[in-house]
């Protein structure tokens, strides 16, 4: 087979599902024949452009994903180094461990109400929530990264002279590292969920207030368009995330998460 | 007095005083300057721990370990370690820099660290895989990239902690060829770790085989001084095997009796 | 108990004191309990709670939520992901399109299933089932990267056919993946109860934490945090427990 007819046969591979899907969406929806409450797939493309034209969907992505980009930037920085000073420090992780493990288990969502007190209804409380979840999530993967650092890995550099913070920025950081980036990436995908959430309890824009206000007014249209932009982006963010750590962090190939 | 010695080392995990099954009870250990002292014995009976006690990860429960009149302290470049199965690489490095880490963590200048690194590279056949990360190369290419890093360091005295353990029985015999044109003459003091007595008669000056754990220490000492390099097919070699293999055998039927009674 | 684990319990132990203790006060003292109750408001409303029942009905409607969605979705995502597994043609029609749905999470499809399937407990159980089916499918679909060829081979040799082998090799090695799949998706069902609850309802532990905020009751809205905590905490040890045990011969990690 030339190699030209084997991309086009990877290409079908991949997309002919998605047409599949479409075909199927439309059957259903045909079926249903309820436009209003179950949109064809025509219906919600022109939807879709009309809140392009509009420009509604744009600076709803955008806010959306400004949002999620300083909370995820903030929850990464975060959640390294209180990961790092659990790992490397018992005192540390007996004075943490108690709050992280409980804490493990109520997950953003169930904060919204009380973050939306405690920080109003601006974008500080929405900022917070992927603080939050993405804090969470790194904290214990480079916490588990650091105690699970080889110890001949520490023991060579402690041969060769390394000690304290040499040790520490030549072995347990680069060592931590790919545990760090899995974590990141599984954390951009909880931020896109928590997002949404938080823009459908109290928000003016954003994705999440498109879907939720869409709701109201029995616009399942706009609804789809909001839902499909969001797994997009999210599949988008989850392979740019994947590209630029093989970019950056080429020596650091993540661990299987 | 020896250069390196050990007397009366007890080992036990956990504090001292502890109730824990002693590892090594009185053990007494001597090396000479530039000597290559192999210990043998069975799997589990204590080897890595007397390297371990020795390169400073770990310290005597009781006795004392000295080298040149001076107890052992933490772990140092004046003993360097090349560790068992490639765990103590950094994957995130390259060979060169592999190589070049302990360089890197003793301040010695870029151009000057590249140079040493090459020429140990090129020394342990890897002079044209210096780029590839280590999960790029094969077991016995890893290998010897921990000896040019541990020979790097100048260091006088080496621990290797079964170093060939790990690789086809092909590629081991020709590292062990290899170690011994290296170590010949460089005035090294060696501590090496195996199970397999032909490579300790390949390698040693003085064989030590120990006793079937717990509570081990040296059963038995074989100082051999045939002429290197040394022929695996020789009648001494077959000499030596057989005297060794029947003490070391009687240690590693214990254990095998031991576990099949577990 | 060595000295080293009772030196780290103790410690855990101040932690938790001093940080129940300031926050006791700071609720007592600096903050108004619409914003911060104190923890001993939080647990006198818990119990008023208890009493008058209202919890209880809370805790069961949750449970039996989550129960409901994460038995269904652990069904469908085990046999889903099987079948993927050991048929190459239809996983690779159909992992594309998992995977994109995979970053459609359940609140967004909060109206559709408001539509579809009315405001009984169907729409809920229907969104807890959507989380745990793909936590457990995605799983189970990892646990087939693992190379079985040899073990596969050893078996063709004793003359088990394809489907005896798949049944006595492939499935024994996915059990713990399967499972491990199911206790990820258990945790993410707690996060889905919220948002399933944000679907018309009137009990739940998530609709305690939603409504205690229209209502300014800050402490209910604690009560309802507390209980997801203790119910997620409860339910994950209980399940690590049974796993062990159904699944002894099968190394779960935990
Ligand atoms: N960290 C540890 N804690 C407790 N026991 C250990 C530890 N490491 C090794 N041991 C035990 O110490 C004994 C000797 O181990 P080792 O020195 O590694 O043996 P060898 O290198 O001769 O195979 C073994 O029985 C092993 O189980
Ligand atoms: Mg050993």
């Amino acid at each position: 087979m030339s190699s030209a007819s084997r991309h086009l046969a990877w290409l079908a591979l991949r997309v002919l599902p998605f047409i599949g899907l479409i075909m199927l969406w439309d059957a259903a929806a045909r079926a249903y024949d309820v436009p209003v409450l179950f949109p064809t797939p025509f219906a919600t493309w022109d939807k879709a452009v009309q809140l392009i034209g509009e420009g509604q969907l744009q600076s709803d992505i955008a806010i959306s994903l400004w949002r999620i980009g300083v909370g995820f930037a903030v929850g990464c920085v975060l959640g390294t180094v209180l990961g790092l000073m659990m790992g490397l420090s018992r005192p540390v992780a007996d004075f943490l461990g108690p709050f992280v493990h409980t804490l493990r288990f109520i997950g953003p969502i169930a904060w919204i109400s009380a973050v939306m007190i405690w920080f109003g209804l601006g974008e500080t409380s929405k900022i917070v929530l992927i603080v939050y979840t993405t804090t969470f999530v790194v904290l214990v993967s480079a916490m588990i990264g650091v105690m699970t650092v080889h110890p001949n890995k520490l023991r060579a550099a402690r041969v060769f002279g390394a000690r304290g913070w040499r040790l520490f920025l030549h072995v347990t950081l680069p060592a931590t590292l790919p545990h760090i980036l899995a974590g990141a990436r599984l954390a951009m995908m909880n931020s896109f969920m928590t997002i949404i959430a938080a823009e459908m309890v109290a928000a003016r824009e954003g994705l999440g207030f498109l879907i939720f206000n869409s709701r109201q007014w029995m616009e399942v249209d706009a609804i789809f368009v909001g839902m499909i932009t969001l797994g997009v982006l999210g599949l988008l963010a989850d392979v740019l995330m994947v590209l630029l750590t093989s970019l950056l962090f080429r020596r650091f190939r993540p661990a299987a998460a | 007095m020896g250069f390196i010695r050990f007397s009366g080392v007890d080992f036990h995990y956990g504090p001292a005083g502890s109730s824990a099954v002693s590892i090594l009870k009185g053990l007494e250990l001597e090396l000479a300057q530039g000597e290559f002292y192999v210990l043998l014995g069975p799997s589990g009976c204590g080897k890595t721990t007397a390297l371990n006690l020795l390169a400073g990860f770990e310290r005597p429960s009781a006795g004392t370990i000295v080298m040149e009149g001076h107890a052992i302290g933490e772990p140092g470049m004046d003993r360097v370690v090349i560790f068992q199965g490639d765990d103590s690489l950094y994957p995130w490095l390259t060979a060169q820099e592999n190589v070049e880490f302990p360089l890197r963590m003793t301040g010695v200048g870029a151009a000057e660290r590249r140079r040493r690194a090459a020429t140990w590279l090129s020394r342990v056949g890897l002079a044209n895989h210096g780029q590839k990360f280590p999960h790029q190369l094969s077991g016995g290419m890893k290998q010897r990239i921990q000896i040019a890093r541990a020979l790097v360091c100048d260091a006088p005295v080496l621990l290797m902690d079964e170093p060939f353990g790990a690789l086809d029985a092909q590629t081991r015999t020709i590292l062990q060829d290899e170690l011994v044109s290296i170590c010949n003459g460089s005035g090294a003091t060696v501590l090496f770790i195996t199970h397999d007595i032909a490579e300790a008669i390949i390698l040693a000056d003085r064989i030590g085989v120990m006793r079937a754990g717990p509570g081990s220490a040296v059963k038995d000492e074989f100082a051999l001084d045939l002429p290197r390099p040394r022929n695996r097919g020789s009648v001494e070699f077959a000499a030596a095997y057989d005297r060794i293999q029947r003490v070391l055998g009687e240690e590693v039927r214990k254990v095998v009796t031991r576990e099949a009674a577990a | 108990m060595t000295t080293a684990s009772r030196q780290s319990l103790l410690r855990s132990a101040f932690a938790v004191i001093a940080l129940l203790t300031a926050w006791e006060i700071a609720g007592r003292t600096i903050f108004i309990p619409a914003v911060l109750p104190a923890p001993s408001v939080i647990l006198g409303e818990t119990w008023t709670r208890t009493l008058s029942g209202l919890l209880v009905l809370d805790v069961a409607m949750s449970a039996s939520r989550i129960l409901v969605g994460f038995l269904a979705g652990s069904l469908l995502g085990a046999v889903l992901g099987l079948l993927f597994g050991a048929l190459e043609p239809v996983r690779r029609a159909f992992e594309p399109i998992v995977q994109f749905f995979r970053f459609i999470p359940p609140i967004a499809w909060l109206t559709p299933v408001l539509i579809w399937f009315g405001i009984g407990e169907m729409g809920k159980w229907v969104l807890i089932t959507y989380t745990t089916t793909f936590m457990v499918l995605l799983n189970t679909l990892a646990g087939f990267a693992e190379p079985l060829r040899d073990r596969m081979r050893a078996a063709r040799v004793f003359g088990a056919g394809p489907w005896r082998a798949f049944w006595h090799v492939r499935l024994p090695a996915t059990v713990p993946w399967i499972v491990g799949g199911m206790r990820i998706g258990m945790g993410n069902s707690f996060q889905t109860l919220i948002v399933a609850e944000m679907l018309a309802s009137n009990e739940g532990l998530g609709h305690l934490i939603l409504n205690s905020r229209i209502q300014l009751s800050t402490e209910g809205m604690f009560v309802g945090i507390l209980g997801i905590a203790v119910l997620g905490i409860a339910a994950d040890f209980g399940f690590r427990a049974l796993t062990r045990r159904v699944f002894s011969r099968h190394r779960l990690g935990w």
